[in-house]
């Protein structure tokens, strides 16, 4: 016996590259979710992203793909994983792979994770970035990200000085 | 035909948007702009907070501090939350020169000089007198340490969590302060800011100084005494503002209006409890259930029978709890009606945690006192989801129990499996680097455990 059909959502990108995905899966965007719970009845009409690009779209749908099923976050435990979110930045295998991309890439998936309010996948982007700063000296993390520097010589020295004062967690 | 609208914000990152201070930093010239923004200067502010606090190395914030203008206020607001000072009260007699434990103090005594907005950066202040360090009589206002803290405390305007530590006889009075440092104290405590305060070891504290905080969310009093109501104002003076605050204060407000969690820890000389329900009835409330209407978490460690009359507090009115945790020690306090009649006035309660603590070796007592407090526990009509029974022997005791029946505790427990809402029962044994006890709970609770064990909610702490 076939399986129920599931719902099919469409969703068109600020590029007008339309997409039709399996609601469980659009629905790990807390964003999509509560837009598709306020409307009741069924309806053709694409719904607009326009702050997500058809390539980063089709990048966070392979995530929330993968990721169909899992339990979402609930209010509740989102304080407790953000106390223990801050002591890791591990990141799984498959997550890792998938957020192998150029650094443009990886700063529109992020910024698209906060649009869309897909917490792991932000998670996932943040931790991405701690973990190319950590170990690094200013120059090189400018270096990484083409970052100009914008103090002054005297500036940098009070500033050194200021963070002598706190020390080591 | 349909119009998509983006009916709910997405969820804040839950980091607070900095707003990025006119710094002294503002003064310096010569700095150029970014031509062309680069990836990572397309986040938004909260998005660079989320991707700070992944950094727990202080060398790999200090290292971002120095990026750019746009991640220093960010960096170092993270760099600069938590300002812990130890004072020591007679220093300057024995060491008149600059002592290093002061020597941060007016290091940053030094830097908010210069850079007035770091000191807003701070969420948690804490001081705390040194115990270690005894002397003549001395005049405390003397030590140049008080200055630099009299400097910093009124300009950390964002302080969440204020600490008070050691202010004990054994080392020196609240009253015997100097008036500043005690004036400046409870001004910093009575901003609308402060959500958390904790005072250990603390005696002759105005308690009242806090009574009428609308912010405040979390009380913790541990080992701690407190002076008669209204000596807030009379240390105040006869200044205008202590004047207004008398004449506020007459008028019954409630107290601890915002509070859900309420710690307490008895005093050793077992009068902390009388002394803060004296502070309690004399402050315009008559009902202290009223005091604490938005109570969560109540949290009581009970080391002597007047900490029993704490207890009052709840008895007044009916209380939704949804933590409620008693710390008892059967050595010294009977585990009686008294305590548990806190269940009868609770109108919910969702999670029960108990720690026996210093279990004697004589087992009966204890398993009496289990049975009793199981016992009225059950009394209560609350739709309780955990449990969570700590045993904790006297140090280096063995707890020869293991042959004891344990029948009574089983029929006792078995009440509230049969009650149907609990979703986990936690039995542990002591602090974990210790093992007393054989780690295999059927031993002491065969039949309550086995129906426990069978409705799969046991969680038992062990190996």
């Amino acid at each position: 016996m076939a399986a129920p059909a599931t719902q099919q959502i469409k969703i068109r990108c600020n590029d007008e590259k339309e997409f039709t995905v399996d609601r469980d899966v659009l629905e790990r965007s807390v964003l999509i979710k509560n837009m598709l719970e306020d409307v009741t009845e069924q309806q053709d009409a694409p719904i607009p992203l326009p702050n997500v690009s058809g390539p980063v779209m089709a990048k966070v749908l392979e995530y929330c793909t993968h990721h169909r099923g899992e339990p979402l976050p609930s209010a509740d435990t989102e304080q407790s994983q953000d106390e223990t979110r801050k002591r890791t930045t591990d990141i799984s295998e498959w997550d890792q792979k998938f957020i192998t991309v150029d650094q443009e890439m990886l700063f529109e998936i992020i910024l698209a994770a906060n649009y869309l309010d897909i917490k792991s996948l932000l998670d996932v982007g943040c931790k991405t970035v701690a973990n190319m700063i950590k170990g690094k000296t200013p120059e090189e993390i400018r270096k990484l990200f083409n970052i100009v520097n914008d103090f002054t010589p005297e500036e940098e020295a009070q500033i050194k000085k200021e963070n002598e004062w706190a020390e080591d967690r | 035909m349909c119009i998509w609208k983006r009916s709910k914000k997405p969820t804040s990152s839950g980091t607070t948007v900095l707003t990025v201070p006119t710094i002294a930093l503002s003064e310096f010239k010569g700095h150029s702009e970014d031509p062309s923004p680069t990836p990572i200067a397309q986040l938004p502010d909260d998005l660079i907070g989320l991707i700070l606090d992944l950094l727990s190395s202080k060398n790999d914030l200090r290292a971002c501090s120095l990026i750019n203008r746009t991640w220093l206020p960010h960096v170092q607001s993270r760099l600069f939350t938590n300002f812990e000072c130890t004072l020591h009260p007679y220093d300057f007699v024995a060491c008149p020169t600059p002592v290093t434990c002061s020597r941060k103090t007016r290091e940053l005594e030094g830097i908010v000089k210069r850079s007035p907005h770091i000191a807003h950066y701070f969420r948690t202040l804490q001081i705390r007198f040194n115990p270690n360090t005894s002397g003549p009589n001395a005049s405390l206002g003397t030590f140049c340490a008080w200055d630099s803290v009299l400097f910093l405390i009124p300009r950390m305007i964002g302080v969440r969590d204020i600490q008070l530590i050691n202010v004990h006889p054994k080392v020196l009075k609240w009253s015997s302060l100097p008036q500043r440092l005690r004036e400046t104290f409870l001004e910093c405590i009575s901003r609308p800011s402060l959500c958390f305060f904790r005072i250990e070891r603390v005696h002759q504290f105005p308690i009242d100084s806090v009574f009428e905080s609308q912010s405040l969310i979390s009380l913790e009093l541990h080992n701690a005494g407190f002076s008669p109501p209204m000596s807030r104002y009379q240390a105040l003076g006869s200044s205008p503002e202590a004047e207004g605050a008398r004449a506020e204060s007459s008028v019954n407000q409630p107290i601890f209006s915002s509070l859900e969690k309420l710690s307490f820890r008895g005093s050793e000389d077992g009068k902390a409890a009388t002394q803060l329900l004296n502070c309690l009835g004399d402050s315009g409330s008559s009902a202290h259930g009223q005091a604490f209407g938005q109570l969560e978490q109540l949290s009581f460690v009970l080391h002597r029978s007047e900490d029993l009359l704490l207890i009052s507090i709840l008895r007044q009115s009916a209380f939704s709890l949804k933590d409620l945790t008693l710390t008892v020690d059967p050595g010294s306090i009977a585990i009686t009606s008294e305590v548990c009649t806190i269940m009868q006035n609770l109108i919910s309660l969702e999670i029960l945690r108990i720690t026996f603590n210093n279990i004697p070796d004589n087992a009966d007592r204890f398993r009496r006192d289990m049975t009793k407090t199981l016992y009225f526990l059950s009394k209560a009509d609350c739709p309780l989801n955990e449990i969570h029974i700590t045993l904790q022997p006297l140090p280096s005791r063995h707890l020869n129990i293991r042959t004891e029946p344990w029948e009574d505790v089983d029929n006792a427990m078995s009440y509230w499996i049969n009650k149907g809402t609990l979703q986990r029962v936690h039995i542990g044994f002591g602090p974990p680097q210790r093992t007393y006890l054989s780690p295999r709970p059927m031993i002491f609770f065969p039949k309550c455990l086995e129906r426990v064990a069978a409705s799969g909610i046991l969680n038992p702490l062990f190996p």
